[in-house]
């Protein structure tokens, strides 16, 4: 994937996801390319476009990337092992949100979650100005859950799953 | 096959873009040739090809 040539100093983070109820997720070459694709999906808010996507209103931007993977060896003899990278799974990203029943993004996820097979493209948005840096990935949701405790405001939990090697980096 | 073939079915791939770029039978040489728009699903596709089909030309000496 096509690394982002932009260094931020300092930025907000935002996390975007296509709006339509059966999105065609955006292919792995396109999701490394700005214009007319990830564009679309970001908000104006953010330097994109927004004609084909939405906020989703989370808390915060948890991690993602890869988990460890790899295979252990060992000589007879040899005072150290050996550790070997080897194919490892995207991370899964637990998201808590506030619950509104209202907010078109949280039903889409919950809809999303009931189905389990709907594949939709997430950007996560790092904005700075007028400069922007999106990882785009696809993905599909699962474990969605409502916390209505009364000691506390509503809240919505949900885990979304990255499929494997479909991610890319843009920017503005 | 045709590099525009391949940049087809990279564009249109949801796989490892790297692993099909690595199977995908192309001419070095058209693939040194090849002009595509900048900041372009091709123009990712036509990297990774260029990654797994180095190309240098020949030059002749007379000797």
């Amino acid at each position: 994937m096509a690394a982002p040539n932009k260094v931020l100093p300092g930025f907000s983070a935002s996390l975007w996801m296509q709006s339509a109820a059966t999105p065609t997720a955006l292919t792995t070459a396109n999701l490394s390319v700005w214009s007319g694709q990830v564009a679309t999906i970001v908000g104006t808010t953010a330097n994109g476009t927004g004609s084909a996507g939405v906020q989703v209103p989370v808390e915060a931007i948890p991690a993602f990337g890869q988990d460890d993977a790899v295979a252990n060896f060992a000589v007879a003899g040899s005072r150290q092992s050996d550790k070997i990278p080897t194919q490892s799974a995207p991370t899964s990203m637990t998201i808590t949100a506030a619950w509104n029943p209202s907010d078109t993004a949280l039903l889409q996820i919950r809809s999303d979650a009931y189905s389990g097979i709907v594949d939709r493209t997430f950007v996560i948005a790092a904005v700075d100005g007028a400069s922007t840096v999106a990882y785009a990935f696809n993905g599909r949701v699962s474990e969605f859950q409502i916390d209505a405790s009364p000691n506390a405001e509503a809240k919505c939990t949900f885990t979304i799953h990255p499929r494997g090697n479909q991610y890319g980096w843009s920017n503005t | 096959m045709k590099v525009s073939e391949a940049l087809d079915v990279l564009v249109s791939a949801y796989g490892d873009l790297d692993l099909i770029a690595r199977g995908l039978p192309v001419s070095a040489s058209e693939v040194a040739n090849a002009k595509v728009k900048a900041d372009t699903a091709e123009a990712i596709a036509l990297e990774l090809l260029k990654k797994y089909n180095p190309y240098t030309a020949v030059k002749e000496t007379t000797e």
